[in-house]
């Protein structure tokens, strides 16, 4: 991002004829960001401080008293929270999930962009209309089948339907798609690459950047997901998702703080290292977390 | 030709015609279908099935163990005369909707306006403004219930001004206005959107501006403004019909799921639509009802989306419609 060498350069020209006023301005500017971006993160430095303190001193309000490392393995291996086996369902939802759902939504978005076939592009208005109607109204008659079909309790409610792809993403890569210059599938046709062949060698390699910032989306929406794995999966202790049992830990009478804020800082750390290794993709990334879900 | 706005390579294929290409087309056609197979089975069977079924359900009353009970419009007219829960939640979640969404969305509009000005260490500024939003909100959830807590940092924070410890969470008129803080505390999306508008306003427009004499609130209501319109008005859509169907929150750090179920904070102050439609499909099994108040959010939704956009063509303004 060249932004911010062009405000640095500009800060340096405004320097040398600098008046009383703006300096002040300059001063109380610098003042509100620094202060109110701590402010921001204040919370979540608390977290950070209760998960490794003892509670007493959190509710103490004291903050960083001690460094009890051990919170963090006491937690994963504390009896009724079963936090070891909740973190390798949230990774097996996430990651099936996930795959499932990018998967198909490439394969629908490649039918749609590159194939004539009868009443396409009523299918196509089609599944922007589906986007239209949240999924609210959908709920309860899906859980009723996948009850009766006796699925409650597992997760393929969930993985089931993310084979379908998702209409948003979709339409984003069917529109990256056809940026695609025709001239690439021309050739390959003609040295005999089949569907797939083009597919695989050509097409993905060359929509890479709209398929990452999906993949992140999708990745942080699985592992945060709440309502879904609380609906269909429940909160057995064997088969819930972090999600699901640290909320379950919260709403105990003694609460013990130290090892709810210790799991809820390894749930918050997979989409922080996310958001770190994708930050170049991030002025798109918005777009992208606010039309699907 | 409609299609060839759509698809340009679907149509040069097209104009090649020749009988050798009407075999390939088939193919071709054959090939396309199996490629959205996938989307055309999960939509009818999770989409348009569940779709009319909620219809037929909502007028059933239905407990998923016994075949459904039709009752005509029975679930619609007990919703709206005579169940107070119902009735109560509607009018909590328009409440949490119109302090959550302003507040978020002037925080947002805030603090991108700040980091917009020429500033050394922009991306450290927002890091640290984004990095809440990037908190799974569960996780995020959690932590509020401890600073909202009767030992936590906010009491902590107003004590340092002499002001008692409060009891947040569970009083009736602080619980919806704590939701909103919370959520203000995560508008680093907003801020982040609102940015990339905001960068992408010409300066001309702003050096022009001053030539005419325009101060700064001049500018900010008579160019910035109406530029990233368009932006704010995605934002509020979005915002708004999340809000509609908040539950998350309400169920984290209001409710309990122990022993001694309760729902939706003291006195029913965040005891939302979603809430209220989660409970009855799961707690009391009354999945017609469930159904029928799915319906009512869906409409309440609809008309909502509806006004916000309908208002847009009085505040939005579109650069590359001009004279269109």
């Amino acid at each position: 991002m060249a932004q911010p060498n062009i405000g640095i350069t500009g800060m340096l020209f405004k320097n040398r004829k600098v008046s009383p006023r703006l300096a002040v301005n300059r001063i109380v500017l610098y003042t509100i960001t620094i202060v109110f971006s701590c402010v921001f993160m204040i919370p979540f430095l608390w977290m950070i401080s209760a998960s490794l303190q003892s509670d007493t001193f959190t509710l103490a309000g004291k903050w960083f008293q001690q460094f009890l490392w051990k919170n963090y393995w006491d937690a994963l291996t504390q009896e009724d929270f079963k936090f070891l086996p909740a973190l390798s369902n949230t990774v097996y939802y996430t990651v099936v999930g996930t795959v499932f759902f990018l998967v198909s939504s490439v394969l629908v978005a490649y039918g749609f962009s590159y194939f004539r076939f009868p009443l396409r592009d009523k299918l196509f208005f089609f599944l922007l209309a589906t986007m239209m109607i949240p999924s609210t109204v959908m709920f309860i008659p899906n859980y009723v089948m996948f009850a009766n079909w006796g699925w409650t309790g597992t997760y393929w409610p969930l993985l089931i339907p993310a084979l379908g792809g998702g209409p948003a993403t979709v339409f984003l890569l069917r529109q990256f798609m056809l940026t695609l210059s025709i001239s690439l599938f021309e050739s390959a046709k003609i040295d005999g690459a089949g569907s797939f062949m083009i597919l695989w060698k050509i097409v993905l390699p060359n929509i890479r950047a709209p398929l990452i910032l999906i993949l992140i989306q999708q990745v942080n929406g699985h592992w945060s997901d709440f309502f879904g794995p609380l609906m269909y999966v429940g909160n057995d202790p064997f088969s819930r998702t972090i999600s699901v049992a640290i909320t379950i830990f919260s709403h105990v009478y003694y609460v013990q703080w130290s090892y709810v804020m210790s799991a809820a800082f390894v749930m918050a750390i997979v989409p922080i290292i996310l958001y770190f290794v994708s930050q170049k993709y991030l002025m798109q990334d918005f777009v992208l977390s606010s039309s699907e879900k | 030709m409609t299609r060839s706005t759509k698809s340009p390579q679907a149509d040069m294929k097209l104009k090649e015609g020749s009988p050798m290409k009407w075999k390939m087309s088939r193919k071709e056609a054959a090939i396309g279908f199996l490629f959205i197979m996938p989307w055309i089975l999960g939509c009818s069977m999770f989409f348009i099935r569940p779709f009319f079924m909620s219809i037929y359900y909502s007028l059933t009353e239905y407990d998923v163990l016994s075949a459904p009970k039709w009752v005509g419009f029975q679930n619609y007219k007990s919703l709206i005369f005579n169940d107070p829960e119902t009735i109560s939640s509607i009018v909590v979640t328009f409440k949490f909707a119109l302090l959550n969404v302003p507040a978020t969305l002037l925080t947002a509009l805030f603090f991108s306006v700040l980091l917009n000005q020429k500033l050394k260490g922009l991306s450290l500024w927002r890091t640290m403004f984004y990095l809440p939003a990037v908190i799974p909100g569960v996780a995020s959830a959690v932590l509020w219930r401890l600073v909202f807590s009767e030992g936590g940092i906010l009491n902590r924070f107003i004590g340092m001004f002499g002001a008692e410890p409060f009891h947040w969470l569970e009083n009736t008129s602080t619980v919806l206005p704590s939701f909103v803080i919370m959520n203000c505390f995560a508008a680093g999306t907003g801020i982040i959107l609102y940015l990339g508008a905001l960068q992408g306003i010409p300066s001309i427009l702003y050096e022009s501006a001053k030539i005419d004499g325009a101060g700064s609130w001049v500018r900010f209501i008579k160019i910035t403004i109406p530029m990233i319109s368009p932006i704010i008005l995605f934002n509020l859509v979005t915002s708004v019909i999340a809000n509609l169907q908040a539950f998350e929150q309400a169920y984290v750090l209001t409710s309990n799921t122990n022993d001694l179920p309760t729902w939706g904070g003291p006195n029913g102050a965040t005891f939302f639509i979603f809430l209220k439609l989660y409970k009855s499909a799961f707690v009391d099994y009354q999945f017609g009802y469930a159904s029928a108040i799915s319906w009512v959010l869906f409409i309440i939704i609809a008309i909502f989306a509806a006004l916000v956009l309908r208002s847009s063509r009085a505040w939005v303004y579109y650069e590359n419609m001009k004279g269109r």
